[in-house]
């Protein structure tokens, strides 16, 4: 059997097939990847039993067939050897030869019997959106969710639609993330919650693609399909707590500020600041400016002042600088609104031009 | 069949089976997790985690499934996989322990104790049980609510675990729902007198002083810990002072009744006494009974009428105990996933539980001989001195009243005395004790001692 296809397509799809694979498996087929030559198109496909990943492109073979090899091996090979447009497959007992250019790799296979099948989402309610859609909104909320495995629902992002948005949501219980994408008209569904390691590997699966993504869900498993890409993950059973009441309503304190000005503030109070990452923000209408300040024993202080515009009381909270500043990249516009309502109370943080992007974040107490 | 695939933990036999057959790392990967669900009518439903695993059993492992469960049956007729949410048996014990931390607490602080004027949420006075013992108490709370300064100060007093502090507190978070702008703050005087003490060293005091006369209701826990601080106690005489000519609420609560609350300077005791003093005394037992109902309610807890009523019996005056031994009850049930049966429960509150009173009647004798600062002897002896007549009195009801032992036995060892003289003297304690403050004093600092 030979196969022959452009080296690109399968070294990219071998690269991401590989982060799915689990490295280290019980089971050592689940270390490898799967290929399947079918009519005239070759199939890459992986999984960690978590999530599930199926690659199709274009290739000229010779025949039907199918086999499994270590995915390290071959991602090694294809990245390491010569430039070439083209790469040629040959299967020799139990032997896989790959060609490509002056450069030539026999890898061993493993058995393809015990490689596990890609589940496709039964039953359950299936739509259409853009993959930069989707993926702005789950990039701008994800990195939010809690790094604990204790509560499945918090380490996890959440979307639902509403009134034709697409609403992301991501919490760790100290800072929450919410961000909207208006679609066009799109199906009602039940609320979704993606396991956050998984959203990961989509996203870098997903990342670069253009073009309509049909996602297909049921009450435990996802699945989205593109133009020659399938990727299938468990969903979690739960409930995402309810978070819209935790958002305040009104404000004491509002401050309208460029972005570029208040990350930059925050990035030198990052150098100065005590291990708990603490910088005091202080919202002052009374001066017309806004003061970041961090100090630690060992390094000193640090003062910087933002001007922009104003209204309320002035305020003075101590919040975790690194919060603050993962959500720098999220925002979109050139100037943002931050709000505070006392102490103790979470600071809200929201593009000045539209209401897309929310970030929550609780104080410090000191 | 129904009853030979369920009993027997027929699905061990055929995973038992299977596992003969693969490799380790196999059965592993595809069978940990499993379980037999439900037999419905010749079908057999399998529970699976995940979708990954359920493709993979149907499209390799179908059929020696179903071989090896058509050997325990002949009536399978086929299998069906559904995925079911956590399925290892680690995992359920897991749950429950993990639901009680978390489950109480809402994400991102906002149910949590208000830093504004530091009142917890949770006390209410819809979770607050009323009863005999402290009907007095709700009552003047219930007048402060509804015209505010119609006592002042409102002053509780009572023993660790009566439940002062919720009753202070709901009276805090009742003002604050029915009139959001009033300006409210409650503290520890514990808290205040740190406060005041880190006020003075930073040279801070004027703003201090600043931050409580702003209040329209002050509430001040636990006033018995001012004792010895004298500076914060002026402190507070002053904001005291202030306050209450400003007709601002003032409550307070203390274990003790202001009087009796070692060091505290004379002109504040008069000012706590000059509002209204009310004391919570030891619930009883229909009352402790209501209130095991109340927090069961409350924590979504259903307990069986046995066992509500031998934890009412077996834990007396403690409310804090009680919610103690509730909360272990609870962890304990959810644990074993069924209820506990009483004699479990008495298993479970050994140590909380009252102690049977075992002292002995020589034992009392000599701490009241002690706390009278007498000889041991003279108790027995005939003397009819009036300072040693009123020590025995007071020896006789204690043993009569809370040991429970005859009045005859009691005049025996107590010098030979007939069972009359013994009665006489019980009652003559039992009338003084209405008349005269001084002498309850006396019996509850004997009665700790014993």
């Amino acid at each position: 059997m030979k196969i022959e296809t452009i080296k690109e397509k399968l070294s990219d799809a071998v690269s991401k097939a590989e982060r799915v694979t689990s490295k280290n498996a019980s089971l050592k087929t689940l270390s490898c990847i799967l290929l399947e030559a079918k009519g005239q198109e070759l199939f890459v496909r992986a999984t960690n039993l978590d999530v599930g990943v199926e690659f199709r492109f274009s290739s000229k073979n010779s025949e039907e067939g199918i086999f499994s090899l270590t995915a390290s091996s071959l991602r090694s090979f294809l990245s390491n050897s010569k430039q070439a447009k083209e790469v040629v497959l040959e299967k020799k007992e139990n032997l896989l030869e790959i060609k490509s250019g002056s450069s030539v790799g026999e890898l061993v296979l493993e058995s393809s019997e015990d490689f596990p099948t890609i589940p496709r989402v039964e039953g359950g309610v299936s739509f259409q959106i853009l993959t930069e859609e989707f993926l702005s909104g789950i990039k701008a909320v994800f990195w939010a969710a809690s790094l604990s495995q204790i509560k499945p629902e918090l380490s996890s992002v959440y979307f639902y639609e509403d009134n034709d948005d697409l609403v992301f949501v991501a919490t760790d219980s100290f800072r929450l993330a919410e961000k909207r994408v208006k679609t066009k008209k799109i199906k009602k569904f039940s609320p979704i919650l993606i396991p956050f390691r998984n959203v990961s590997e989509i996203i870098r699966i997903l990342d670069g693609g253009r073009g309509e993504l049909t996602i297909s869900a049921n009450k435990n498993q996802i699945s989205i399909e593109t133009e020659g890409v399938y990727i299938t993950s468990r969903l979690i059973d739960g409930n995402f707590p309810d978070y819209k009441q935790i958002i305040p309503k009104e404000f004491q304190t509002k401050a309208t500020v460029l972005k570029e000005e208040f990350a930059g503030a925050l990035k030198l109070a990052s150098s100065f600041s005590d291990k708990f990452n603490q910088s005091s923000i202080s919202l002052l209408p009374s001066k017309k400016k806004l003061v970041v300040k961090s100090e630690s024993k060992g390094s000193g202080e640090v003062v910087e002042e933002v001007l922009g515009s104003f209204e309320g009381e002035d305020s003075s909270m101590f919040f975790n600088h690194k919060y603050i500043l993962e959500a720098i990249p999220s925002l979109n516009s050139s100037s943002i609104t931050i709000s505070m309502n006392g102490s103790g109370r979470p600071m809200v943080i929201k593009e000045n031009s539209n209401s897309n992007f929310l970030y929550l974040v609780m104080p410090m107490n000191k | 069949m129904q009853d030979l695939i369920e009993k027997d933990d027929a699905w061990g036999k055929v995973l038992g089976n299977i596992e003969l057959e693969l490799s380790k790392a196999n059965f592993t990967t595809w069978f940990k997790g499993t379980s037999l669900v439900k037999v419905d009518d010749g079908m057999v439903f399998v529970g699976v985690p995940n979708a990954f695993v359920k493709d993979w059993l149907i499209n390799k492992y179908h059929k020696i499934i179903l071989k090896y469960l058509r050997d325990l049956s002949h009536e399978v007729r086929g299998i069906e996989y559904t995925i079911i949410k956590d399925t290892s048996p680690q995992k359920t014990v897991e749950k429950p322990v993990v639901k009680n931390v978390f489950s109480t607490e809402l994400p991102l602080a906002d149910l949590y104790i208000n830093k504004d004027d530091n009142l917890n949420p949770r006390y209410t006075f819809e979770n607050f049980v009323i009863g005999p013992f402290n009907e007095l108490a709700y009552a003047a709370s219930q007048a402060v609510i509804k015209k505010m300064a119609s006592y002042n100060p409102l002053f509780f007093y009572g023993s660790t675990g009566r439940g002062k502090t919720h009753l202070i507190q709901a009276i805090g978070n009742h003002l604050k729902k029915d009139n959001p702008s009033i300006k409210i703050f409650y503290i520890s005087s514990d808290r205040f007198s740190h406060e005041y003490t880190s006020a003075v060293q930073e040279g801070k005091i004027n703003i201090f002083k600043e931050k409580y006369r702003k209040y329209d209701v002050f509430i001040m826990d636990d006033i018995q810990f001012l004792s010895k601080k004298e500076k914060t106690q002026e402190e507070l005489f002053h904001l005291f002072n202030y306050l209450h000519e400003n007709n601002k609420q003032i409550i307070f609560s203390s274990d003790q009744h202001p009087n009796y609350i070692p060091d505290l300077e004379e002109r504040l005791k008069s000012r706590f006494v000059s509002g209204m003093i009310i004391d919570i005394p030891a619930p009883d037992f229909e009352s402790r009974a209501a209130i095991i109902k109340n927090k069961a309610k409350f924590r979504n807890f259903s307990l069986p009428e046995a066992t509500i009523e031998f934890l009412a019996g077996a834990v007396e005056g403690n409310i804090r105990e009680l919610e103690g031994i509730l909360n272990t009850l609870i962890c304990q049930t959810e644990l074993k996933g069924r209820e506990l049966d009483v004699s479990e429960v008495k298993n479970l509150i050994k140590d909380s539980a009252k102690p049977q009173k075992t002292v002995s009647v020589k034992d009392v004798i000599k701490v009241i001989s002690k706390y009278y600062d007498l000889e041991e002897n003279i108790l027995i002896d005939k003397t009819r001195k009036k300072d040693v007549v009123k020590p025995r009195q007071v020896a006789m009801y204690i043993l009569r009243e809370d040991y429970n032992i005859s009045f005859p036995s009691i005049g025996q060892k107590l010098g030979g005395r007939d069972h009359t003289t013994v009665i006489h003297s019980c009652e003559k304690i039992k009338e003084e004790i209405k008349n005269n403050p001084g002498l309850t004093r006396e019996l509850t600092e004997i009665r700790s001692m014993l």
